[in-house]
């Protein structure tokens, strides 16, 4: 955002800033809230593909 | 639905119905919600209402001020009381705030007569406080507001204060 843009904002309406401010607000809060997103299909896969190898590369003989 | 609105004129509603009380004398906003009038808006989490207390005691009258707060049907959670569901806290001016108190712009917002603290004090008060974030409120203000200089410049020389070299 440039300079005269920020400018700009800074002459809106009291009224409308305070309206903006109470959706960064509300942004703000989902973004916190949202869940954290594991890959868990990956994971058993990820798992399964370590075990293997390591049954294949075993030589307890 | 659009998000709760800053329920700033509930907040004047209060603070008026201290002061008709006789429980303050006078009564600003400050911090970063009054800073937003300013400035470009930037989030900001509670309201700042500084007050001259008509309680000159140690305990500046906080106690009868949450008390009638309470009895407005306001509730209190820690340091702040809850107006319209957005967290309030009151602070008993002195020295520079006190002064931002007396000298405060006086406002309408959404029917609600109201008082607001002046550009220049809100720099002056940054600028004694000195924080990475007060150093930055400053720097935006000057650059976006429309500001007295030399309003600014008295305020500092009377409080001993200077700005932050850039």
């Amino acid at each position: 955002m440039t300079a005269e843009m920020r400018r700009t904002l800074a002459r809106l309406p009291y009224a409308e800033k305070l309206r903006r401010v109470a959706e960064l607000i509300e942004f703000s809060r989902r973004f916190k809230a949202a869940p954290v997103i594991l890959d868990i299909q990956a994971r058993p896969a990820m798992l399964l593909g370590s075990r293997a190898i390591a049954e294949t590369e075993t030589d307890l003989s | 639905m659009p998000p709760p609105g800053i329920p700033l004129a509930e907040v004047f509603a209060a603070a008026n119905s201290l002061r008709s009380a006789g429980l303050i004398l006078e009564y600003a906003l400050g911090g970063a919600l009054a800073a937003v009038r300013y400035t470009e808006p930037f989030t900001t989490y509670d309201a700042d209402i500084f007050f001259i207390p008509a309680d000159t005691g140690l305990s500046a009258g906080v106690p009868a001020i949450y008390a009638h707060l309470r009895e407005l049907g306001h509730t209190v959670d820690r340091e702040h009381i809850i107006i319209g569901g957005f967290p309030v806290q009151w602070l008993g001016a002195h020295g520079l705030t006190e002064e931002a108190v007396r000298e405060a712009l006086a406002i309408e917002f959404e029917g609600a007569p109201g008082r607001i603290f002046r550009a220049e004090h809100l720099i002056a008060i940054a600028a004694s406080v000195g924080r990475t974030k007060d150093r930055a409120r400053i720097e935006q203000m000057i650059e976006q507001a429309d500001l007295d200089r030399s309003l600014l410049d008295a305020i500092l020389d009377r409080h001993h204060l200077s700005l932050p070299t850039p």
